[in-house]
């Protein structure tokens, strides 16, 4: 029996591998509980690879939510939340490092994925990889969202399992100071930390840059601080849009950075502290506060598209040149060095001081 | 004599996303910056509208929305504004008396502009303007030139039309229509079959209709099955492949072609009230009679459910207020059940997580970790062997390295293996027992032996005949002795016996004194496994108390005796191997694979 | 089409957008580039527009490299140069790069190009030179290298050169694009093609490496060890000073500086005040599953303790009455 947490309600509970799964019934649209404790083993593991378990959710404040039945299987899953302001560019960074994991993007640092929930995998691509491969601008998200974006399972050097659990949520609601917010749930359940700064543009060209949106870093920061050793999170920044200013220094040289294969800590330092420096300039402090909150903390800068969407009719915009996704894996990378899923001297000395 | 004054007011709000804020209400015709907060709060899930892969994106999205406060919204979602997602739209609400069904599906058939108003102003509007809309309504023609349509939707609602309702494909234009007839027909054709249905929301465009996507009208219209769908609960009716039954089609379409001819309702029409599926996927009902009222919640329920020490204390704190404010205390509502399942958080539940997060606070996050380190490590031996508490020495000698001082320092705090925690010792025991626990005891006791023969002696010599002195106290054997038991019936590990009475000459195992003349049973475990005492709290629920004491020669077989202390059944079970308690005292957990038997003590 | 209205959204060299409406005056060509181009104005100034037309650039990917290459040094050149930027070089207005149609936005050139000179006699000849090194000397200082310098890159503006057209151009120390040299691109890649520029100047049309023997000595000695490998090569000053020419260092500023302070401030944060964090497994501390603890090892037997007391007591029993 081990004591387990849910990613999506944050409950804890007494855990032991059951003896019921729920499978998703495509034609009824619904769970349904198997009893697979007479199956020989071998059917049981395929069954469990496909199917759910529904969360006990001890504490009974949000609808049913079930996870992968293997998902419990695996010691210290990791949780991570993508923070940051509408339209700062969470969605379509979580679509292209997703989108460069699964093309084997994790490789050079011996890390390998796949899926752990085929159905959730499945929508994720549907919805969000292969519009934004086709080139279509993705939609704001909407308020409300409670269930992970994606899960997948990586396997490290030692080989050993770890899921992987994204959650995306609303600028809108990470901006909101309700306390019954249930799409902010996660944060009790998060052990991982991108923050999203996006470049944005004035709203009228040749009008005023827009304010400094560190509201949202602020409120994740605050309800991440309830949790005991949340200062050991492993954290990022990640500087979105930066194909905006892509001809600008640093930016230029950080984008234009094709590093050596595997890890390098002194890079990233490197690189923190120019992302740090520049942010600094903007005086955008709010988006630095995460630097002083978490003692490892790398920053990046990133694009997940490679250029800016044109809009074509109505709110639809599309990247007309296609996507050419730059570093978006490195928030990612190096939450994995920090998290000790990535080893070695090198990952020990990443986002420390 | 004048009548209630009705709210025929219909004010406007308007949605679109701004840089700081995002998406929101951003201009309405509310003076009262709380009726603002309301009805964003209350649209924000329904002002947005997606793209779905493959499907077009309407030229509008129409909804309308009831709620129990006897308020209504219609809401068009434009797709104009910053992205796809970030639209504009804008919502009219007002009474459901004058912003009806009708008026809803009028309004959806006019056009609107995309844009916000330009000049700033957001006037309300009169119900004159909004009645005026639903005299638009009609969609007879409509429902004529998609009379199979509507045929196939009504007859996936017959069989529980209380459901709320997918449908599944079809064009723009004949949304509304079949939002039109459905309701025609309740109302006209078929009353009692729809009577209990309470209310007609809608929504002409979703692209998620499963539980995920909060609360959505009663009737909604999505271009294509939803991608990763979870729990589906509503009737769906995909137009382009409807699975409906054939009587329930015919009479749909029966029905439908009375309305669609504008023919009055006759005995053709068999109108009768279904009984409620098994699967309830009906709408929440706003209810037509003032409900029952519900049973009443116990105040302490809150603390009950309450899983961590932070919520208990929170809840605990909001009792005392109330508890202050009403002047009346709560024994009249706590029974001894609820009482018991309070302490026994505040004894168990509470103190291993304040323990738990105690030595956090000493050794950080990760617990084997930390203990290698030197001096964490030699700190943690020495709280193990000194320190008061066994719960905490228990706790970290589990969690210490193999081969590590700390678990040295375990051994020397018992003599033995698992006894049980003297929860509920007395003050002088617990002293007894903090004093047994130093190093020096032993010297203590025997010269204290010593001095207690020596003046034995003295007291012989000086009042009493040589042959007539006290014979020499031999000193009673250390209290921590291990004692061979009698010999025990091997058994598999699944049974356990009773064991046969004490001899006279055993000494108890158990230094606690409490604990002297306690019935045990016997069990054998799996090599590498270990045997416990549980308290038993439900027909497959118990809590471990305590490990046993593992019978010298040491190997697979234990002697569970029953706690002294312990009201309810206690019973003994092997335990697979690898698989250690020590830190689930007192925690309710299900018996698991490879355990062997439950088997009562005493 | 010429005397249109064109509505541009464009980024200026800090990257801020901007929404301009320009005239289109008609086609335009320089003889170095590979992209098409036109002359448009606005508020009185006018501007060369350089583009990747949608068609060709679907035949040709390559194409929008020599647009991304353009931009990338005109902007550069842009921050180093922001203080004063030299008339030798071509300069960058704006541009956009993320519309089907992407462009850079660059300050007309005057005149015409080198290779439409008539009758240059020596003195122009010269100046020639000298424009050209000058140009490569503001280069080189900026780590710019253009990497197609040619007489077509040149531009006469009536008082001296303008290089143009930075197709090719790469940064210092990058990688090179094309098999050639051994080593990372160097400034003094221009200075080989500056030497070929000199020599086809002095020599016509028709020179070739094979002529070295015959060149003038004036010649022989300004571009010593110009065709030596890149190690050995002198650097556009050099040949300015054996030209006599004074050189006076280019007023470059380091685009960077601002970022100073921020990089101040994350070193003070990073000092190492603090030994490194322990390492947390999975850094989930609190979080994440608890894993099962092992049974305690036996404990061994604690009768030890007891057993020199028991002897003392013993013997005080025997020593005790009899």
């Amino acid at each position: 029996m081990t004591h387990v947490r849910c990613p999506v309600c944050a409950d804890e509970f007494p855990w032991s591998p059951a003896s019921t799964v729920y499978l998703y019934n495509e034609e009824n649209t619904a769970y349904e509980a198997k009893d697979i404790s007479r199956m020989p083993p071998a059917r049981q593991a395929q069954t469990r690879v496909t199917g759910y378990l529904k969360c006990p959710h001890p504490s009974r404040d949000m609808g049913e939510h079930y996870l992968p039945a293997t998902y419990f299987d695996h010691p210290d899953p990791l949780v991570v939340g993508l923070i940051g302001a509408s339209s700062a560019g969470k969605t379509h960074l979580l679509t292209a490092m997703i989108r460069e994991a699964y093309r084997d993007g994790l490789l050079p640092y011996d890390v390998q994925t796949s899926a752990l929930d085929f159905r959730r995998h499945n929508a994720f691509q549907s919805l969000y990889v292969k519009p934004l491969e086709e080139g279509t601008a993705l939609p704001g998200t909407r308020r409300g969202v409670t269930e992970a974006a994606d899960i997948l399972l990586a396997r490290g050097p030692n080989g050993r399992p770890r899921p992987i659990t994204f959650f995306d949520v609303a600028g809108e609601d990470l901006e909101s100071v309700g306390a019954l917010n249930p799409a902010t749930r996660f944060l009790a359940a998060a052990n991982a930390v991108i923050f999203v700064h996006g470049l944005e543009d004035p709203a009228d060209p040749g009008g005023p840059a827009p304010k400094d949106g560190g509201w949202s870093f602020e409120l994740a920061i605050e309800r991440l601080k309830g949790v005991p050793g949340a200062d050991r999170i492993p954290a990022a920044i990640a500087v979105t849009k930066s194909d905006r200013l892509r001809y600008v220094p640093p930016i230029d040289r950080w984008l234009r950075h094709r590093g050596e294969h595997g890890l390098n800590a002194a890079r990233l330092r490197a690189e923190s502290r120019d992302v740090y420096a520049f942010l600094h300039y903007s005086k955008a402090y709010g988006s630095l506060r995460p630097f002083s909150a978490f003692r490892r903390c790398t920053l990046h800068f990133v694009s997940a598209s490679g250029g800016d969407a044109v809009r074509t009719e109505g709110t639809s915009a599309r990247f007309v040149r296609g996507i050419h996704p730059v570093n978006v894996l490195q928030p990612l990378v190096s939450i994995l060095a920090m998290s000790g899923m990535i080893l070695g001297p090198e990952a020990e000395r990443v986002g420390s001081r | 004599m004048t009548g209630p004054i009705v709210d025929t007011q219909v004010n406007q709000a308007h949605f679109a996303w701004r840089p700081d804020g995002g998406l929101g209400l951003v201009l309405s015709s509310y003076l009262d910056p709380t009726e603002k907060d309301k009805w964003n709060k209350r649209l924000q899930n329904s002002v947005r509208i997606y793209p779905v892969p493959g499907a077009p994106l309407p030229s509008a999205g129409y909804s309308y929305h009831v709620f129990s406060d006897g308020y209504a919204a219609w809401v068009r979602r434009a797709t104009t504004g910053v992205t796809e997602g970030r639209n504009n739209s804008m919502a009219l609400i007002g009474r459901t008396e004058v912003l009806d069904l009708q008026a809803a599906i009028g309004l959806s058939s006019q056009g609107w502009p995309d844009e916000l108003p330009g000049n700033g102003q957001s006037p309300p509007l009169s119900a004159a303007q909004v009645r005026g809309a639903a005299a638009l309504a009609d969609q007879l023609s409509r429902v004529r030139e998609f009379e199979n349509d509507v045929a196939c939707v009504l007859a996936g609602l017959l069989p529980n039309p209380t459901a709320a309702l997918s449908v599944i494909g079809g064009v723009e234009p004949e949304r509304l229509a079949i939002v039109w007839a459905l309701h025609r027909i309740a109302a006209h054709y078929l009353p009692h079959r729809f009577h209990d249905r309470p209310n007609w929301s809608f929504s002409t465009y979703e692209d998620q209709h499963d539980t995920g996507a909060g609360t959505l009208p009663g009737i909604v219209f999505l271009p294509a099955p939803q991608i990763g769908a979870g729990d589906i609960k509503r009737v769906i009716v995909d137009l382009a492949q409807p699975r409906v039954n054939q009587a329930d089609l015919a009479l749909a379409r029966h029905v439908v072609g009375y309305l669609a001819h504008n023919r009055p309702p006759d005995d053709s029409i068999v109108d009768v009230p279904v009984a409620r599926p098994r699967q309830a996927t009906s709408l929440p009902t706003v209810p037509r009679q003032p409900p029952a009222a519900p049973p009443e919640r116990s105040p302490l329920a809150d603390l009950l459910e309450a899983p961590h020490v932070a919520v208990f204390t929170r809840e605990l704190r909001r009792l005392e207020e109330m508890v202050v404010q009403q002047g009346s205390v709560l024994h009249p509502r706590a029974d001894l059940a609820t009482i018991d399942k309070l302490t026994e958080f505040v004894e168990v539940t509470a103190r291993t997580e304040l323990l738990k997060r105690l030595l956090w606070l000493l050794y950080g996050g990760g617990l084997a970790g930390e203990l290698s380190d030197a001096k964490a490590e030699r700190h943690a031996a020495r709280l193990v062997r000194e320190g008061q508490s066994d719960q905490l020495a228990r706790m970290l000698g589990a969690a210490a390295p193999r081969g590590s001082r700390i678990r040295d320092a375990a051994v020397d705090r018992w003599a033995d293996a698992g006894r049980p925690p003297a929860e509920k010792a007395g003050r002088l025991s617990e002293q007894l027992r903090a004093a047994r626990r130093s190093r020096w005891f032993p010297w203590v006791a025997a010269g204290a032996a010593v001095l207690a023969a020596a003046v034995v002696f003295l007291v012989g010599y000086l009042f009493g005949r040589p042959d007539n002195a006290a014979a020499a106290v031999v000193a009673t054997a250390p209290p921590t002795a291990v004692v061979k038991p009698p010999a025990a019936v091997v058994k598999p590990p699944t049974e356990a016996t009773q064991a046969p009475p004490t001899a006279p000459d055993n000494q108890p195992t158990s230094p606690d004194q409490n604990a002297v003349d306690q019935p045990s049973v016997q069990v054998r475990a799996d090599q590498g496994g270990t045997a416990w005492v549980f308290l038993r709290v439900g027909e497959n629920q118990f809590k471990p108390l305590s490990v046993c004491q593992q019978q010298v020669p040491p190997g697979n077989e234990w002697t569970c005796a029953k706690l002294p202390g312990e009201s309810g059944e206690q019973v003994a079970m092997a335990i697979s191997p690898g698989t250690d308690l020590s830190g689930l005292i007192g925690q309710p957990m299900s018996r698991e694979a490879g355990w062997g038997k439950p088997q009562k003590i005493g | 089409m010429t005397g249109t209205t064109i509505a541009l959204r464009l980024r200026d060299l800090s990257g801020r957008p901007r929404a301009v409406e320009f005239t289109d005056d008609g086609p335009f060509g320089s003889p170095g580039s590979a992209l098409r181009q036109r002359l448009v104005s606005t508020g009185g100034h006018t501007f060369v527009l350089k583009s990747v037309p949608r068609d060709e650039g679907g035949r040709d990917r390559h194409l929008f490299d020599l647009l991304d290459n353009e931009v990338r040094a005109g902007a550069h050149l842009g921050y180093v140069y922001s203080r004063q930027y030299p008339p030798e070089l071509a300069r960058l207005a704006g541009y956009n790069m993320d519309v089907e149609e992407p462009f850079a936005l660059l300050h007309a050139y005057a005149g015409k190009p080198v290779p439409e000179m008539s009758g240059l006699d020596d003195h122009r000849r010269r100046q020639v030179q000298i424009g050209l090194l000058r140009a490569l000397q503001l280069t080189a200082a900026a780590g710019v290298v253009h990497g197609a310098v040619t007489l077509r890159s040149l531009w006469w503006t009536g008082t001296g050169v303008r290089l143009v057209d930075f197709e090719s151009a790469q940064f210092a120390g990058e990688p090179r694009r094309t098999a050639g040299e051994p080593g990372p691109v160097d400034v003094r890649d221009d200075v080989l093609l500056a030497g070929r520029v000199i020599r086809q100047l002095v020599m016509g049309e028709a020179s070739t490496l094979a002529d070295h023997g015959h060149d003038p000595e004036s010649l022989r000695i300004l571009l010593q060890d110009v065709y030596q490998p890149v190690g050995h090569r002198p650097y556009a000053e050099d040949l300015l000073r054996r030209l006599k020419v004074p050189v006076t260092a280019p007023p470059v500023t380091d685009p960077e500086a601002a970022l100073a302070e921020g990089r101040r401030v994350f070193d003070g944060l990073c000092a190492p005040a603090h030994p490194p964090a322990a390492a947390v497994v999975g850094g989930a501390g609190d979080h994440g599953i608890v894993p099962p603890r092992p049974v305690p090892a036996r404990k061994r037997g604690v009768w030890r303790r007891y057993l020199a007391p028991m002897l003392l007591v013993a013997m005080a029993g025997r020593v005790g009455p009899r």
